[in-house]
């Protein structure tokens, strides 16, 4: 079942290899039976793949002189020096943490695995307290400086920004109630991934928390969300009372944030927390990688709920680490932790 | 005239600011006032199609349900989304200053 090389491995050797690494990753890719060998045969990606350079980050950062018009004015590109302007330069080191994440833990070369450019434009609007993916680019607010400050502060907001564009591409799970759900737990799982690995953490010295640093001293609360602790992270008279569920049993039914995406989360959120904790050291290596295969697994779809997910990760866990090595098993039991049995 | 506005979407859901706000302007300023009826006046607000929300790409944007009413006389809906147009962004920007204005003082 298993082949000799691990089928990412295979993949970046095929990507870039010698000539006769390439023939022979792909020889082991093509009589590779996982899900990742039958992806990595599509007519879509092969030829582009073989026929790309070295990946490299293609980071440009622009100004929107707080207006709302995108993209706006370029201020910093691919290797330029710091500008001084925090937001940029948080924006373009953020922008570049991600990429390094996707391409060295999963051999995957931008947003859409084919070295898209990665672009980002700060001082959006005025006192503009949000950050979003549009579809092509990353946008951030500098804050309303009452309860937030500038969203480039945070850099697993800028991780799971960019992994919105990274769903889109792949699983695209739709963005309404529980595949919208997934949506938003898979960015904050891969945002917290980009801010463990910039700082050294291991899944016990992590603080799993998405968007720490972003509220004002003003505000009572550490973050936007806890995966670790999920309906924990604030408790502010203005912004109310951090509405994540934990567990199954208190899913949120709600027509309200695109149908509870960004509150119902919580339960897949937690699920990784206990996975990664479970396996223990760095999370990205086998726990992110396990969401990252479930990612691009092409049974889960647009429409994927919970249980579908949750059994996908198993799926792999099994199929990456073998039936003998735990990895599934803590899967399962994480899921089962949060209200999903598998 | 009677404002009302409703956030929704963003990287984040908070209970206390997805509630409508609403701006009564009897209660504001007389310069503040006036400002305003211009600002509805030079978006020609009552005169715009209601927009639909964009084509569902991309995620975390914001949404906006911005309603206003003269009284016994015009009532008018708009859906906007970031990135909003520069003539609407600056009456969405009053009203939203007014929001963050009216938010308890710690």
């Amino acid at each position: 079942m298993n082949c000799i090389l691990p089928p990412y491995i295979a993949r970046s050797i095929a990507q870039n290899g010698s000539a006769a690494q390439r023939e022979r990753a792909l020889r082991l890719l093509s009589v590779d039976g996982t899900l990742r060998a039958l992806r990595a045969a599509a007519p879509r990606r092969v030829p582009m793949v073989l026929a790309a350079p070295e990946a490299e980050r293609r980071r440009t950062v622009y100004t929107a002189k707080n207006t709302q018009t995108l993209p706006g004015t370029v201020v910093r590109s691919e290797g330029e020096g710091p500008t001084g302007d925090p937001a940029v330069d948080e924006a373009y080191d953020g922008l570049g943490a991600t990429w390094d994440l996707y391409w060295e833990a999963y051999a995957r070369n931008s947003i859409d695995d084919e070295g898209l450019g990665l672009d980002a434009t700060v001082h959006f609007g005025r006192a503009y307290d949000n950050a979003f993916w549009n579809g092509r680019q990353m946008v951030f607010g500098d804050g309303d400086d009452d309860l937030f400050r500038r969203f480039t502060i945070a850099i697993d907001i800028i991780g799971h920004e960019l992994t919105h564009g990274v769903t889109e591409d792949e699983a695209g799970l739709r963005y309404f109630m529980q595949p919208g759900a997934l949506n938003e737990s898979v960015s904050d799982v891969f945002g917290s991934l980009v801010k463990q690995r910039t700082l050294d953490q291991t899944a016990d010295q992590a603080d799993w928390l998405i968007g720490a640093g972003l509220f004002t001293p003003k505000v009572s609360g550490t973050a936007l969300r806890s995966m670790k602790a999920p309906g924990t992270a604030y408790d502010d008279p203005v912004l109310g009372k951090d509405p994540q569920p934990d567990h199954w049993s208190r899913y949120v039914r709600t027509l309200e944030d695109n149908g509870g995406v960004h509150i119902n989360s919580g339960i897949p959120n937690k699920a990784f927390y206990f996975v990664a904790a479970g396996i223990g050291g760095y999370a990205w290596e086998k726990a992110g990688r396990i969401w990252y295969e479930t990612l691009r697994d092409p049974e889960v779809r647009a429409s994927s709920g919970f249980k579908t997910f949750a059994r996908r990760t198993a799926a792999n866990a099994l199929r990456l680490y073998g039936p003998t090595s735990g990895e599934e098993q803590v899967v399962r039991e994480a899921w089962g932790q949060v209200g999903i049995d598998l | 005239m009677h404002v009302e506005l409703k956030t929704e979407g963003g990287v984040a859901f908070f209970p206390g600011l997805a509630r409508p706000f609403v701006l009564e302007v009897t209660a504001l300023s007389a310069e503040d006032a006036e400002r305003l009826a211009c600002l509805v006046e030079e978006c020609g607000f009552f005169d715009r199609e209601e927009a639909a929300p964009a084509a569902r790409r991309g995620a975390d944007a914001r949404e906006y349900v911005l309603t206003i009413e003269v009284e016994g006389t015009r009532r008018r809906t708009l859906r906007l989304r970031d990135p909003v147009a520069p003539d609407l962004e600056l009456l969405l920007d009053f009203v939203r200053t007014k929001e963050r204005e009216s938010r308890p003082r710690r």
